[in-house]
């Protein structure tokens, strides 16, 4: 064991502990020590400011951990919009707003809080929320058959009440809130403090939520009101708007607290040892090729733009686009008897009916003519608008050429993110990890069966058995991960 | 691959008869599917179906004459998701492996993944959990609940009806 690294320490919660647990190599990473871990209860805490690792991470906790172990990992994310795995962009987010943001935080690098804000989608169901580092989230990764969408949140629920926040209570949406009672009128009123999502897999499950502490809530103001929302009509799922309110207390304090609960809530008993594991991302990453791909895809375009699932865009005629940031004053309608229509599925444009005339045989001939120049586009600010610019149908001085094509640039904005991702190659452009496990996968049966047909199909099947659980020869070290 | 051809030589006579005679003559389906699929099962009236569980709570039930697995989450699993708001659908065409993932449910802000029971390639997904998700709480296993049809690759019928579950088997897994 390497103490100076943090892992695997001890809890404080033991009276006494087994001296028979294995030592690990000092070489090993703490990441290396989870499968190999004997221990039934984890807790684990992130150094990590990046999402996306911080994600990565956990969903490497989730597919890697022990099938009966329970693990509780916490984390903070630098600021971040975070939307669910079947959300919307452009119906969820004010993309220029954003935009605008990230463009003024560029020029001011060092300044206190001239971070980027990041657009992330998550692997977990459910809706958009805003994290910063004044947000503290929390995930406990359990068995499958564990699985309960409230027993985790009363956990963080009990450790509040230990630090004084008595109003802390669960609503029947899953999420915590702050149950406030008017001192006249005797009204309740709930403010949201945390957003639960989840994710089931095999035999696994993860609930992980959003903990608001002290985040600059006036920072959001804004980020979660698309300009283009009331024109669009999505499948999937559209976030609940709720009332929220920092809850104040201490991170560390809060961590410590909810840390106590979650061993009291699963039962730890006397003497049980408790793993410890504090993760640092440098050596995390280097240690794992699964967290470097999973940190790859989530900031693939694939994975943020082209997992939209299929939207429509309708714009009706004489309805006033709003203003949006970067073009004041532009509010542009288009004219009566127009037509405005896109169906986009995995954000390619499929089916659009675009047309301005009053004449039905001409708009007709508009409408043929925008579902040729604009299919298989992109939806993507550029691409619109060069599209609209190059229907010749049109006319150049049309308000729809003009600004409501700049408007539409703007609204849906640039894609942000990986432009090549290949879940089959690895960053090298070699194979990749799962590409690898696959193609092992596949030589072990055929190895399997042609060794059944063998005459000595009894000694020849323990062969298999036995090499089955060694690593192939001419492989890489990472083969063998996780 | 070299394996395929094994593969298809040992799925020959499997398909060609023995687990169709088994069962009760009765009147031939018309059938959509290509010659080339069931080139092997002319003879035989009806073929079987079989149905198995995966111990991530899918439903396969296959059809020995057509080859085609349908495929669907069970009632136990519809039930413990709670209602379902979105099903992501796989691409039409492509070849999934055993154990890949072939889409995902949402639920009650949970997403949980949805594997492939078998190897195959996926012909024909239920474009109806588009726009009504919940057939799938309704109806789970039955004839407007299920997700995605398969068409499965010759060799993986052994593999189908040893390995995954059959009623008995998912039934005391279930209520373990």
């Amino acid at each position: 064991m390497s103490p100076s690294r943090g892992l695997l320490r001890l809890t404080r919660f033991t009276r006494t502990y087994s001296t028979t647990t294995t030592t690990p190599p000092p070489s090993k990473t703490p990441i290396e020590l989870l499968r190999v871990s004997p221990h039934r209860l984890h807790i684990y805490r992130s150094t990590s400011t990046n999402p996306f690792f911080n994600l990565s991470a956990e969903d490497y906790l989730l597919r890697h951990s022990p099938p009966t172990s329970t693990i509780l990992f916490t984390y903070t994310n630098s600021p971040s919009i975070v939307i669910g795995r079947n959300q919307n962009i452009w119906s969820e987010v004010n993309i220029p707003l954003l935009n605008s943001k990230n463009h003024h935080h560029q020029h001011k690098k060092n300044e206190e809080n001239g971070d980027k804000i990041n657009l992330v989608r998550r692997r977990s169901g459910g809706g958009t929320v805003y994290h910063d580092l004044g947000n503290l989230c929390w995930s406990v990764i359990m068995p499958r058959k564990a699985f309960d969408r409230d027993f985790n949140a009363h956990v963080v629920v009990k450790a509040l009440h230990a630090l004084g926040v008595s109003t802390a209570t669960i609503n029947d949406r899953h999420d915590i809130i702050l149950r406030q009672q008017h001192p006249k009128n005797r009204k309740f009123k709930d403010l949201k403090v945390s957003g639960s999502a989840y994710k089931i897999i095999r035999e696994r499950a993860y609930h992980h939520a959003t903990l608001l502490l002290n985040s600059k809530l006036e920072d959001i103001r804004g980020l979660l009101r698309s300009p283009l929302k009331e024109f669009i009509t999505t499948k999937g799922v559209e976030s609940v708007r709720s009332e929220v309110s920092n809850i104040g207390v201490d991170k560390e304090e809060l961590v410590e607290k909810i840390e106590e609960e979650f061993l009291k809530a699963n039962g730890l008993e006397d003497g049980e040892v408790v793993s410890r594991v504090t993760l640092e991302e440098e050596e995390t990453v280097k240690a794992r090729e699964y967290i470097r791909e999973g940190m790859m895809e989530l900031q693939s375009q694939k994975w943020l733009y082209s997992q939209t699932p299929e939207f429509t865009l309708n714009i009706p005629p004489q309805t006033p686009l709003p203003e949006i940031t970067g073009l004041p004053g532009v509010t542009p309608s288009l004219p009566e008897h127009s037509k405005f229509t896109i169906l986009s599925t995995t954000s390619l444009l499929q089916n659009i009916q675009i047309s301005t005339s009053p004449d039905p045989d001409y708009a007709f001939l508009q409408s043929q003519e925008s579902h040729i120049r604009l299919l298989k586009s992109p939806f993507r600010g550029s691409d619109i608008k060069r599209g609209l610019d190059v229907i010749n149908s049109i006319p150049e001085d049309d308000v729809l050429k003009k600004e409501v094509g700049r408007w539409l640039e703007v609204a849906v904005g640039e894609w942000g993110g990986i432009e090549a991702f290949d879940r089959w190659k690895n960053e090298d452009g070699g194979m990749s990890m799962r590409l690898r496990a696959v193609e092992r996968e596949r030589e072990r049966e055929d190895e399997k069966e042609r060794i059944m047909k063998t005459k000595e199909g009894k000694v020849a099947r323990l062969v298999v058995s036995y090499h089955a659980d060694r690593k192939p020869a001419g492989t890489s070290s990472h083969d063998q991960e996780g | 691959m070299a394996s395929t051809l094994r593969l298809v030589s040992r799925a020959l006579p499997r398909a060609s008869g023995s687990l169709c005679r088994a069962v009760a003559p009765a009147p031939v389906r018309v059938l959509g599917t290509p010659l080339s699929r069931r080139q092997f099962s002319q003879t035989a009236a009806q073929c079987e179906i079989i149905k198995r569980y995966t111990q991530d709570h899918e439903w396969i039930s296959y059809d020995t004459e057509t080859n085609i697995g349908t495929v669907g989450i069970t009632e136990y699993a519809q039930e413990k998701l709670g209602e379902v708001v979105f099903i992501e659908l796989p691409e039409i065409d492509s070849t999934v492996e055993a154990d890949d993932s072939i889409g995902a449910v949402e639920s009650v802000k949970s997403a949980s993944d949805i594997m492939s029971p078998v190897t195959g390639d996926i012909i024909e997904v239920n474009e109806e959990l588009n726009t009504k998700p919940k057939l799938v709480n309704e109806d789970a296993e039955g004839e407007t609940g299920w997700i995605v049809k398969i068409a499965v690759h010759e060799g993986e019928v052994e593999r189908l009806k040893e390995e995954l579950m059959d009623d008995a088997a998912y039934e005391s897994y279930t209520h373990e």
